[in-house]
């Protein structure tokens, strides 16, 4: 009797584990990319701070694949986009310490405007970038080109830190 | 084994039984005053009432107990109330009267059981049933009832009492029927009912197996309940409230109709009819009762027909029949009880013109009309009742006036004559009648704005007088030297010329005065503020307005050369925000920074602006501008957007390179926005916002409202918002330099 109980328990075992392995490999063959749980900040529901959204991504570009999950907007309802529709990177680069982000137009164009709406954009992309090593700040570019200001507020023709104090 | 199993069954069967056994002999719990005294009373249960031990009972009462054996008799003495029962009759007698208990006495071991609830009653105990402990507790009154009469006039129904305990009122189906509720309390033995007569029956009832005492009072018309606030304490006594009644319509010998109520009586409202010919008033808040109706030997109303015409509101409908050519009016009394009403002849309406800025009219009679307004267009209407106009009284007077256009006259029906002014807008009128001589009497209406009041308000810089009228007036205001004074003019046809009371003198303001007088030709209302000193003043109302407020200057330091550079955001092809209904930032900053810049300029600042008009300014020329001019400070005005329509409120920004000036000068910009606008208050927040970041001197950026938010964005629609944001951010810039004064 105890012998067939040691039995069944085998076979479960065995199951669950063939199972298990089974699963793993088929449904993920890019298991050996690289992949990293980042912190999206997005807009919240009144506008006056960012909250982090965590997400994994994975991809050989990780402030790319970043910022086009910004670009996707939030998954959490209570959280709100920050970012146009529309918009697309053009090129991102590394200088140092800086990311320098080249955006379409579409980022000024199909933007709702306002002092509040132009900084939850900008600090939503620039505390993002922020997040990773040895990163301090964020350049913008529009179209290749170097601006003022994205909306009419915000001072784009330096770089910026990201603003903790925007992030809860 | 199945002896055992035998047993056990029994006996659980035995308990079950003895316990249904005990339940359906169902014996209450009895409390006297919070004392259980269940076992003392040996209650049993004889035909479903319950009975307890005479001895034990008599006891409780500290009653003396007498057994008549031979005539199988119980008397049970206390004080002066002798209770006697025989065995087996439910009759028990009470000093001389007989009742009817629940259930006769019994003789159980020994011992009379008799009903407890009757002998209880007998001897002044309340008593509440509670059925679901099925228990007795039993009180003495905590209140005697001793008297229910008529407050002054009939208005209201007295119930004295020697204390007051909880009551409350029931409002039954029937609206003859009032019924009140007393906990605890019962009638005194001499209790007197001043109240049921003709109109009105008063009763009392107990409810079963409840210590209340329920007082009815039943009427043969509909109670006369005024509202929620029936009942009420007053004097340790309860008051019940009535409206007024009806009490007598009587045909004076001096000739005129006198309808009397026992208490005050509202306006009525009268109308007349044809076939057959009546006047109808109609008067609130009046009820109908038994009332004296005596209408002698008079040649003007056949009969007099009175109903209640309406609950809810209440109205009481007053027929006179009038004989042919016949016509009453109501005449003004000083007794508020009564509506008299005296014979008229049928007033001629004469002499209709306009003058004085008054519509003025003759009858040969007193009359009293109707007035009112209505809009759209705007009119006043003048019911002339029992009138008639003259032959040749003309049926238009056109005047053109800038409150009254026209006058018509027409005839509404065949008793109402009807003058109908046009009117430029709605004003306030006042009617005047004077007696001009027997025959004639002069009726004006002056139609004109009335001030609400006059107010100063003494500031840190300014003392601002505020001049509230009922409707927007025409003024001018003008300055006068030697001494110093400041004056307002108001046009004199939109001011009715009556004077109202100043305020205390404030400020630089040292006194006041009121008069009104011709100037070139035309009338003025003239406010004169006499100064202790003078700098500079500022109108900040509109022209015409119906607040006219004025800012005087306390101190020279503000007509010094300060220049403010002011920023409208956006502009040209950069519309900045555009709400969902289309209104683009750049205009709302615009018009805000345009009355911003006339408000700080009549307050002696010199102004720039960044841009004047509908053009697109890059935020380097901007910033070009300020620096180069040498702004004393930089104000950029803007309003916000997000992506949500929920965000709200204002913010200042200065930037996170300048704190110091740029952060007093924001604080205080903030601080008046909030208090002026009432929007959610986001603060100040440093941010590298490009306009303010490169200006040297101090700088901010307001965001006033959202334009996302569809509250704001309409806000931001209306003229008085805008206006009222630039007043207050310049009372925050004006509060900024205060901290330079000196």
């Amino acid at each position: 009797m105890n012998k067939k109980i040691f039995k069944l328990i085998i076979t479960v075992v065995i199951a669950v584990l063939i199972i298990g392995a089974a699963y793993i490999f088929l449904s993920d063959t890019n298991l050996f990319v690289k992949e990293k749980k980042v912190n999206l900040y997005f807009g919240t529901d009144d506008a006056m701070n960012l909250k982090l959204e965590k997400r994994d991504i994975r991809g050989r570009n990780l402030y790319l694949e970043a910022v086009m999950e910004l670009i996707k907007g939030p998954t959490d309802p209570n959280l709100t986009k920050t970012i146009p529709d529309g918009t697309e990177v053009l090129n991102i680069s590394k200088d140092g310490d800086i990311i320098v982000v080249d955006f379409n137009d579409k980022i000024v164009k199909n933007h709702w405007g306002g002092s509040t709406g132009e900084r939850i954009t900008v600090y939503s992309i620039v505390n993002t970038l922020g997040q990773f090593e040895k990163i301090n700040k964020v350049k913008f570019l529009i179209e290749g080109e170097e601006v003022n200001t994205l909306v009419g507020h915000m001072d784009l023709s330096t770089p910026l830190e990201p603003n903790p104090e925007l992030s809860q | 084994m199945s002896n055992k199993k035998f047993i056990i069954i029994l006996l659980f069967l035995i308990i079950l039984i003895a316990t249904q056994t005990t339940l359906a002999t169902n014996i209450p719990d009895i409390y006297i005053n919070g004392q259980n005294i269940t076992e003392k009373l040996d209650p049993i249960r004889s035909n479903g009432a319950v009975l307890v031990r005479s001895l034990a009972l008599a006891d409780s009462l500290e009653a003396e107990l007498k057994w008549l054996g031979d005539i199988n008799t119980l008397n049970i003495t206390k004080e002066d109330k002798t209770v006697k029962m025989m065995v087996e009759s439910p009759y028990i007698q009470i000093n001389s009267t007989t009742i009817r208990t629940e259930s006769p006495m019994v003789i159980k071991d020994n011992n009379t059981y008799i009903p407890f609830t009757g002998i209880m009653n007998v001897f002044g105990f309340l008593i509440e049933y509670d059925k679901i402990s099925n228990s007795y507790y039993l009180f003495k009154p905590q209140s005697f009832l001793k008297e229910v009469t008529w407050g002054p006039n009939r208005q209201s129904l007295v119930l004295k009492m020697d204390n007051i305990a909880p009551y409350r009122l029931k409002l039954t189906d029937d609206p003859k029927k009032l019924i009140v509720e007393i906990e605890k309390a019962a009638l005194e033995a001499d209790f007197k009912d001043n109240v049921s007569d003709k109109n009105y029956y008063f009763t009392n009832k107990r409810i079963e197996n409840q210590a209340t005492l329920q007082l009815v009072i039943t009427s043969k018309y509909p109670l006369p309940i005024n509202s929620d606030e029936v009942i009420s304490e007053e004097n340790g006594n309860l008051l019940i409230r009535f409206m007024p009644q009806i009490t007598s319509i009587n045909w004076q010998k001096e000739g005129s109709l006198e309808i009397q109520a026992n208490g005050s009586v509202n306006k009525p409202e009268v109308s007349f009819l044809e076939e057959p010919r009546r006047m109808v008033l109609d008067i609130p808040d009046l009820l109908l009762s038994e009332f004296e109706k005596n209408l002698d030997e008079n040649e003007w109303i056949k009969d007099v027909r009175v109903s209640q015409f309406q609950f809810e509101p209440t109205i009481l409908r007053i027929v006179l029949d009038l004989e042919e050519e016949k016509y009453l009016n109501i005449v003004q009394q000083q007794d508020s009880k009564k509506i008299v009403l005296k014979p008229v002849q049928r007033a001629r309406i004469f002499d209709l013109k306009y003058e004085d800025h008054q519509i003025v009219f003759k009858t040969d009679a007193p009359v009293e009309p109707d007035l009112f307004t209505l809009e759209d267009p705007a009119r006043l209407v003048i019911n002339l009742f029992n009138t008639y106009r003259e032959d040749n009284m003309q049926d238009e007077v056109d005047i053109k006036e800038n409150l009254v256009e026209r006058i018509r006259v027409g005839r509404f029906d065949s008793q109402v004559v009807r003058i109908v002014a046009d009117l430029s807008e709605i004003t306030a009128y006042e009617w005047e009648q004077e007696q001009f001589s027997k025959d004639v009497y002069v009726h004006s209406i002056k139609m004109a704005n009335k001030f609400d009041d006059i107010e100063l308000l003494d500031q840190n810089l300014y003392t601002n007088i505020n001049i509230n009228v009922s409707g927007k007036v025409d003024y001018e205001v003008k300055k006068f030297s030697f001494p110093h004074r400041v004056v307002v003019d108001i046009n004199g046809k939109e001011i009715t010329p009556e004077e109202i009371d100043l305020p205390e003198p404030m400020g630089i303001v040292k006194e006041m005065r009121m008069s009104r007088f011709e100037l070139d030709d035309e009338e003025v209302t003239r406010i004169v503020f006499e100064l202790s000193e003078y700098f500079n003043h500022n109108v900040i109302s509109d022209n015409p307005d119906s607040k006219i407020n004025i800012a005087l200057a306390k101190s020279e330091i503000l007509s010094e050369n300060n220049l403010i550079v002011i920023d409208a955001g956006h502009g040209g092809f950069d519309p900045g925000a555009v709400s969902k209904h289309d209104v683009q930032e750049k205009v709302v900053n615009l018009q805000i920074v345009q009355k911003l810049a006339n408000i700080l300029r009549s307050q002696g600042f010199k102004v720039l602006l960044t841009r004047e008009d509908d053009s697109f300014v890059s935020l380097n020329k901007r910033v070009e501008i300020a620096n180069e001019k040498g702004a004393r400070i930089f104000i950029s005005i803007h309003n916000n957007s997000s992506t949500k329509n929920t965000s709200e409120g204002t913010e200042t920004f200065i930037a996170p390179n300048k704190s110091g000036d740029s952060l007093l000068l924001a604080q205080k910009i903030q601080k008046e926005l909030i208090r002026e606008l009432c929007l959610v208050d986001r603060g100040v927040k440093k941010e590298h916002l490009y306009v303010i970041k490169y200006t040297k001197m101090p700088a901010v950026l307001i965001e006033v409202a959202f334009l996302s938010n569809p509250t704001e964005e309409k806000l931001l629609k209306n003229k008085e918002f805008i206006t009222n944001s630039a007043i207050a951010i310049s009372r925050g810039i004006v509060d900024y330099f205060d901290k330079f004064k000196d």
